[in-house]
């Protein structure tokens, strides 16, 4: 059971802010798959194709994208790599698990947390360009204050999405 | 039909903004995500479910217009503004989630831009450690006085869950993705 991480502090500066919101929003995430089977964590809602197990995978991903390859410029390989699908993150196959995705998601954050903990200021950039390339608007390096803003809200969002995918599976609610 | 909310300039448009510009950039950003999934679909698209979730997107709306409200006139600025929606002490202390058939969403949506107007023009330039100015009776956590800045993180999350129940909603209507 993963431990719901504290409200964050009501008048904190803005590091410890964001990075208690970052947190608390983890926690829920992997809140909404604890206790979860692999047949219950493939279960959809609607007509969306989202699963439990494929937003695990991708958050993993997501933190590994932006924390340890953008931000601080690791040549890594991903964690579900993605040669001929860009959806590799979302398209799991019949073998791979909930438990190993989990595991994935929580070495990842650990890497990001160290990332940050160990970054002076929020205005210092990613090491690599990110965006669109074909878009000079959007194609550039970009602050970490952004990339913990950036990843609250897509959270966040995913989270919306994980309360209908748990609520359909047993009907569990709240954070 | 009406032409939909237009989204406000990305905040990918701003990669080394400072904090107020970014905080705020954002928030408006998911402010005009959640109308737009509200918007040009049919009264049944409104009221849509995924059982056994309660949620539909009328009432995604009703519930942001008194969040709005209740964040940035009650306790931000110590206006008396009781919620619109909903009564904390009424049987249904949940109503703004429950709208009768009688509700339309055209009014919500209303409801919701006022309360966003209001928002936005009661903390423009203001510093982001200004704390809220009054602490409601009710308050869950006894002593909560929160900085603007944590208000504002709280908005963008809140309104980016809530963006993502509306994604599914949205979907179920009528197949639309996407901001």
């Amino acid at each position: 059971m993963t431990d719901l991480h504290p409200l964050p502090p009501v008048t904190a500066d803005e590091r410890t802010t964001l990075t208690e919101f970052l947190d608390f929003f983890r926690s829920i995430l992997l809140r909404k798959a604890d206790g979860l089977d692999d047949s219950q964590a493939r279960q959809q809602v609607g007509v969306s194709q989202m699963d439990m197990l494929g937003l695990i995978r991708h958050m993993g991903g997501v933190e590994q994208w932006w924390f340890s390859q953008a931000f601080a410029g690791s040549d890594e390989p991903e964690i579900w790599p993605s040669d001929d699908d860009e959806d590799a993150d979302w398209h799991h196959g019949p073998d791979d698990t909930l438990a190993e995705a989990v595991a994935a998601m929580q070495q990842q954050i650990a890497k990001a947390r160290a990332i940050v903990a160990a970054t002076e200021s929020l205005d210092q950039v990613t090491a690599i360009a990110v965006g669109p390339p074909d878009d000079p608007d959007r194609y550039g390096p970009r602050s970490l204050r952004w990339v913990m803003v950036h990843m609250i809200e897509e959270y966040a969002r995913h989270c919306g999405h994980a309360d209908v995918i748990r609520e359909n599976i047993d009907g569990a609610i709240g954070d | 039909m009406t032409e939909p909310t237009p989204l406000p300039p990305d905040p990918e448009l701003l990669p080394d903004a400072d904090e107020a510009t970014l905080l705020h950039s954002f928030l408006d950003y998911y402010r005009a995500i959640l109308i737009r999934k509200a918007e040009g679909i049919s009264d049944a698209g409104t009221r849509i479910q995924l059982p056994p979730s309660e949620l539909t997107l009328l009432g995604l709306i009703r519930h942001m217009a008194d969040v709005e409200r209740g964040w940035f006139r009650r306790r931000f600025s110590a206006q008396d503004a009781p919620p619109l929606y909903y009564d904390p002490d009424g049987p249904d202390d949940d109503a703004d989630f429950h709208p009768a058939e009688t509700d339309t969403m055209a009014e919500a949506l209303t409801a919701l831009r006022a309360e966003v107007a209001f928002a936005q023009e009661a903390t423009r330039d203001v510093p982001m450690d200004t704390l809220a100015a009054a602490i409601p009776p009710t308050q869950r956590i006894p002593g909560w006085q929160p900085s603007l800045r944590w208000i504002l993180i709280h908005m963008i999350e809140e309104y980016a869950r809530h963006c993502g129940h509306a994604d599914l909603l949205r979907q179920a209507a009528d197949g639309a993705v996407g901001d």
